[in-house]
């Protein structure tokens, strides 16, 4: 069958056009080349006078593993407002800041998004994140584990292992957890929990194996480098909320070397300590220092006002952040000498003067790194606030009379410790199309994803443009996934079921060896009963797809 | 005007939703009108009609009549009128009302008075477990208006009671003013096994001592000036409670030391 | 019937309790299976029932008679298509076989609760209300040097608890098994189930299990150096919980553990919630963690797909207006009981004794293939981790184990069967004549 586009405004930056009038066909779920003239078009889509961009990539979401499923059990009173009854074609679920799976892939869809990553995903419960995530339809998805504070890890680099080593275990792990790429979450910092430290700094030894956070950065970064993964390190770096931490932060960045990394929800880790309430924005040393140096990218992790849940495998941070819960209840979770979790319900409010000053972070943030390829735009939902309410901060970002109306509104000792005010830059569309497509396709190496050149796969919104940017992102004309139209005018017509996206980094089988016997001896699972098999993975999502990108990017050893 | 009349049409074993049909949602409404209206029963929509004959025209009053106990959520939300149940109520009687009045001739289940805000319930029979307590989820129960009760409470009642005040004229079961946050319970029969576990502060008023575990202390006889006053707003309960001798003397236990618990029990002398 | 010489399996889990143990070794002949290696009782009695329906056959049936599986999956539609109240009970099954009970009953507008349920909820009411602080059985292998059991002895439900959380030696930071310390608290059926392998007893501080929650507020009040009335405590001297608590705030990673099904009494989510608060203030002063054990029949499974899939745990109602939670209301026994459900789809496939509670509705079993049960229509499924691979989850959350197929001797899967069921329900092209009801 083939499907003919006419007409659209078509912005897509990986291929550096903006806004350009054509058509688009589409064939078994591709974007294919105009076909011979006189050939019959099976169905068109007058798309004259409407924006066209690829579907848009959610490269940090927290939608699928044990702490998100621990969010929606212990926040009963979350789902009641805003309930989802079955139809014909959708599942019955609830919405708001911990929805349920079938409910987050449809709201997904209706705002254009054909993919969502799974940051933090831990390889002993990498089975129930791909569960999850096999139970959201329609879109794409992935995840990255997590290494970092595993008992394992931090052993092999106590005992000085060459570096080959830890890449193999890296490779093992990210392909036999069926991962994207990898993350580290306060490195070393969840295991110094275990062990009843409550703070591990960038250069401080972790207790029993020594080993400082720098030095895990470093190895694991240079791990996904050696194995050429396409995504670099996801790093949520230490000191997450502490006031102060952007010192920790800037380290950090220079802790790399210049090898590549991803700093995740930059907003939470750049604060500093100016002002009589110490608590000040860092945001303009870290725009500076991202924008001096190529090989960092961050998403913001924005917060927006009004009730979430912050779900993290950090438990240090999240147990400290627990006397703030609101309401006020939380979970906190030591798991399998492999990581730790901690859920805490959370309220942010305008008039509350740390929120309204991260409100301000987030978006100075946004505006101060010049490189759109670089900075993505994300809410780490839920943590900040609903996926569900990026369009708002879309507009925030390209609507500068709107933003400052919203920070008039603020707690004005926050609002006057920011620069937000006198920042007049606004996101135009083509950034945006940068930010959320065009960049994380990149980042992440999909490579016929974010796109829409001949031969990317089918993922397309089509917006009605709109001055109220809210508006407009919100309910997308159309959204076509793998070249089925999927939602009309933000409601879904009809439901499919998207791929999953690995990476299986090459290693030297001989890793077994040494991983086998750590299971065996201190932990109450068989390595070969943790190892996911890709017939496991077709089992957890509806026979969907299993993509193996190339691992090409970097050096090989 | 005559009231706005629900007749159970032979009840269906089904739990029926009553909470769209409060004076506050059928203002200006029909007893025609109303019939067609969707309700849940059995978590099916069903016209409110095929399970009620409705009659009568003055939605500020609303009455109920010969139901079984699976009308529930009679009066949720409500912030004006009175709602009257000649029979027995169902569960989540009066939930997070507002304002205005119910009655209940017979008995009300479980979770009556739940996250009440406002107003005041009436129940002449007994209430089943939870009473005052919150949904699931939720860690405030009723947090202001007055429940009374002339019968008896299941257990578990006043459980997280943030504010307002839960009058029993029988006995209470198991559980009594666990985990109260503030607000005051008065029981006037007995109280069953581990009254006032994990309370917080409020206040619980008997005539009994009960049986109370050992993180409350005992602090002695005193004249407690509030007391009186406190029962001056009883007046409006009626008897027993508008009835009760004043007395200012209680002998006071504080507690649950447990999770430094500065709530009472005060039992009177 | 395989005609298979006999094979012979290692590293195989165990679906019989909650630790979902998987380092069995099976042998396989001609379709009964058996333990090479060890001898838990629960694992024993498991396998020794899923050979108990080799000799006779277990076959469909529609009122007593058998027949073949399409008619009575067609059979069991019918039930279904006329039921404007359905409850889907039991839920004794793995993770696909729960995502199709799930799928059946966001279809029928059903009522969907586990049998094991009125022992969930009391750590559910716990979740819901405040949360907790909790561990895992690899960090308690590895960390824990004080045990306290909260009401229970661990042992009698999970029989290898002990042998492979506890009286280890070899592990990640030195501890041995003789470093640790066991303090029971309740009435524990067998104290003598933890002693250690050098002969260390577990000390015991005995109440009814009714008193635990005023026991746990007396150990919060010694924590925090608040007074305590009276020199005992539900008859243990106040003199011991004094030193329970100083113990407590001495370890290095206390660890308080319960298994909810030996809390039989009303109210113990309060006892369960006090004990959880005194684990979190004990993070005040040390690393201390609940550990919420137990689980059999595939409750944990059934707990997690039916939250991540409407966002609440079972209990539920998939209604007009969309998922209802009431852990009160939507209580199976009670639902029964009141008459509110006018079919029941019952699957119990763990257990052959699981069976549902008696009473008069039309009523469809997925059954254990070794199950005598009087209903409308039986269907014998596999057994999980015998018959039937799919995942399981562990009693500590985070690790959902891929079970295996060890034989195939014909029984169906429970996807496969609702799948039947739904294909009849919805034949393709038409959708079920829901309302329209888009509540969000």
């Amino acid at each position: 069958m083939l499907i003919k586009l006419t007409g659209g405004k078509v912005i897509d930056p990986a291929h550096n056009v903006d806004g350009v009038a054509r058509d688009i066909y589409i064939r078994d779920g591709r974007i294919v080349d105009a076909p011979e003239p006189g050939a019959k078009v099976d169905q068109e889509y007058d798309l004259r006078g409407k924006l066209v961009m690829a579907g848009a990539i959610d490269l940090h979401t927290h939608i699928g593993g044990g702490k998100v499923n621990i969010a929606r059990a212990m926040l009963p009173e979350d789902h009641r407002p805003d309930l989802c009854a079955a139809t014909d074609l959708e599942r019955s679920g609830c919405g708001h800041a911990a929805p349920s799976t079938f409910t987050t892939g449809y709201r997904y869809a209706e705002m254009g998004y054909t993919a969502g990553f799974e940051p933090a995903m831990m390889p002993v419960n990498a089975r129930q994140a791909h569960m999850e995530m096999g139970d959201t339809p329609i879109i794409d998805k992935g995840a990255y584990a997590m290494l970092g504070s595993d008992d394992l890890l931090l052993s092999l680099m106590k005992d000085g292992v060459d570096q080959r080593v830890i890449n193999d275990y890296v490779a093992w792990t990210i392909t036999h957890s069926q991962a994207m790429g990898l993350k580290v979450v306060n490195p070393g910092g969840i295991s110094a929990f275990k062990f009843n430290q409550r703070k591990l700094d960038l250069d401080e030894q972790a207790p029993f194996y020594g080993v400082t956070p720098r030095q895990i950065l470093k190895t694991l970064a240079q791990a996904l480098h050696d194995l050429g993964v396409p995504h670099p390190l996801h790093v949520h770096g230490c000191n997450l909320g502490v006031p102060g931490n952007v010192q920790t932060t800037l380290d950090s960045f220079a802790a790399l070397d210049g090898l590549p990394a991803h700093f995740t929800h930059i907003q939470f880790h750049s604060y500093g300590t100016e002002g009589d309430r110490k608590f000040s924005s860092g945001a303009a040393h870290i725009a500076e220092m991202v924008n001096k140096h190529k090989n960092i990218s961050v998403d913001v992790g924005q917060i927006l006002f009004g009730q979430t849940v912050t779900a993290s495998g950090d438990n240090m941070s999240q147990h400290r952040n627990a006397a703030h819960a609101d309401p006020s209840k939380s979970v906190i979770m030591d798991i399998e000498c492999d990581a730790g979790c901690g859920v805490v319900p959370f309220r942010y409010r305008d008039t509350n003067f740390v929120n309204a000053l991260q409100w301000c972070i987030g978006l100075e943030t946004f505006l101060l790194v010049d490189d759109p390829w670089r900075v993505f735009l994300t809410t780490d939902h839920p943590n900040g606030a609903p996926f569900t309410s990026y369009p708002h901060l879309i507009r925030l970002l390209m609507d500068k009379s709107f933003r400052n109306e919203q920070l008039a509104r603020i707690n004005t000792d926050a609002a006057g410790l920011s620069t937000l005010g006198s920042l007049d830059r606004e996101y135009s569309l083509y950034e945006i199309a940068i930010m959320t497509r065009a960049a994380p396709a990149k980042t992440l190496g999909l490579r016929d994803r974010g796109h829409l050149g001949v031969g990317a796969a089918a993922d397309i919104t089509v917006y009605t443009e709109d001055a109220d940017r809210e508006k407009m992102f919100a309910k997308p004309n159309y959204v076509f996934k793998d070249g089925t139209l999927v939602a009309r005018d933000g409601r879904i017509v009809q439901v499919v079921w998207g791929n999953t996206h690995v990476v299986k980094p090459e290693y030297d089988p001989g890793i077994e060896k040494v991983i086998e016997p750590h299971f065996r001896r201190f932990r109450t699972q068989r390595m070969g009963n943790f190892k996911i098999s890709n017939d496991e993975m077709c089992e957890c999502g509806h026979g969907s797809k299993l993509h193996v990108h190339d691992c090409t990017h970097g050096r090989k050893q | 005007m005559s009231a706005l009349t629900f007749t159970a049409r032979g009840m269906p074993a089904a739990d029926i939703d009553c909470g769209g049909l409060t004076c506050d949602s059928l203002a200006g409404k029909s007893a025609a009108e109303v019939a067609k209206l969707p309700i849940l029963v059995g978590g099916r929509q069903t016209p409110c009609g095929d399970v009620f004959d409705v009659s009568g025209s003055d939605t500020m009053q609303i009455v109920f009549r010969g139901n079984g106990a699976t009308c529930n959520r009679i009066g949720a939300g409500m912030t004006i009128g009175s709602i009257r149940v000649e029979g027995d109520a169902g569960d989540h009687l009066g939930l997070q009302m507002k304002g205005g009045k119910i009655t209940v001739t017979g008995n009300a289940g479980d979770f009556a008075a739940c996250e009440m805000k406002r107003g005041r319930i009436v129940v002449q029979g007994n209430v089943g477990d939870s009473a005052g307590a919150p949904l699931p989820g939720n860690k405030k129960g009723m947090s202001g208006g007055m429940l009374v009760v002339h019968g008896n409470a299941g257990e578990r009642l006043a459980d997280q009671l943030r504010r307002g005040q839960i009058l029993v004229a029988g006995n209470a079961g198991a559980y009594a003013a666990s985990r109260m946050i503030a607000g005051t319970l008065v029981v006037l029969g007995t109280v069953g096994a581990h009254c006032g576990h994990a309370m917080r502060r409020g206040s619980l008023i008997v005539r009994q001592r009960p049986p109370l575990p050992a993180t409350f202390a005992d602090c002695g006889t005193h004249t407690l000036a509030f007391l009186p006053l406190l029962m001056a707003s009883w007046k409006e309960a009626g008897a027993p409670f508008a009835t009760l001798p004043v007395n200012p003397r209680a002998q006071r236990w504080m507690g649950d030391t447990g999770n430094g618990g500065k709530a009472e029990v005060l039992v009177w002398a | 019937m395989s005609h298979h010489p006999p094979e012979s399996r290692h590293e195989v889990p165990c679906s019989f309790c909650g630790l979902l143990c998987d380092d069995l070794s099976v042998t396989t002949d001609h379709g009964r299976v058996r333990i090479e290696s060890g001898n838990c009782p629960r694992a024993l009695a498991g396998f020794d029932a899923a050979n108990r329906h080799l000799e006779a056959g277990a076959s469909p049936s529609i009122g007593g008679k058998t027949a073949t599986l399409e008619e009575a999956v067609a059979a069991a539609a019918a039930i279904l298509g006329k039921a404007q109240a359905p409850l889907f009970g039991g839920c004794g099954t793995h993770l696909p076989g729960m995502r199709g009970v799930m799928e059946l009953a966001d279809a029928t507008g059903g009522t969907v609760d586990h049998m094991n349920s009125y022992s969930m909820f009391r750590n559910f009411h716990v979740l819901q209300n405040s949360g907790w602080v909790v561990t895992s059985l690899s960090e308690v292998r590895n960390r824990a040097d004080l045990l306290v059991c909260f009401g229970t002895d661990i042992g009698s439900r999970l029989p290898r608890f002990y042998e492979r959380c506890l009286w280890v030696d070899d592990t990640l930071f030195g501890l041995g098994a003789e470093d640790r310390e066991v303090v029971m608290l309740g009435q524990p059926k067998d104290p003598l189930l933890a002693t250690s392998p050098g002969g260390r007893k577990a000390e015991v501080l005995a109440c009814r299990n009714e008193q635990l929650g005023e026991v746990a507020q007396a150990l919060r009040a010694l924590v925090r150096g608040a007074p305590v009335s009276g020199d005992a405590v539900a008859g243990i001297p106040l003199a011991d919980l004094a030193r329970l608590a100083e113990r407590l705030k001495a370890a290095k990673y206390g660890v308080v553990a319960w298994v909810t099904s030996d809390l039989d009494f009303d109210h113990a989510e309060l006892a369960i919630q006090s004990a959880c608060d005194l684990v979190r203030e004990l993070n005040a002063h040390t690393r201390c963690n609940g550990l919420p054990l137990g689980g059999t029949d595939g409750d944990y499974t059934a707990h997690q797909v039916c939250t991540w899939q409407t966002g609440f745990t079972v209990r539920t109602r998939l209604s007009a207006a969309g998922p209802q939670h009431d852990p009160v209301a939507l209580d199976a026994e009670r639902v029964l009981a009141e008459g509110r459900a006018d079919a029941l789809f019952w699957v119990s496939s763990f257990d052959p004794g699981k069976t549902p509670p008696a009473g008069k509705r039309p009523t469809v079993v997925l059954g254990h293939p070794a199950m005598r049960v009087d209903c409308d229509v039986f269907i014998p499924v596999g057994i999980p981790g015998i018959d039937s691979a799919g995942h399981l989850f562990r009693t500590d959350s985070s690790v959902a184990v891929p079970m295996r197929q060890l034989r195939d001797v014909g029984l169906p899967e429970v996807a496969d069967v609702t799948a039947g069921i739904l294909a009849i329900l919805r034949p393709a092209g038409n959708g079920q004549a829901k309302q329209e009801v888009r509540a969000c």
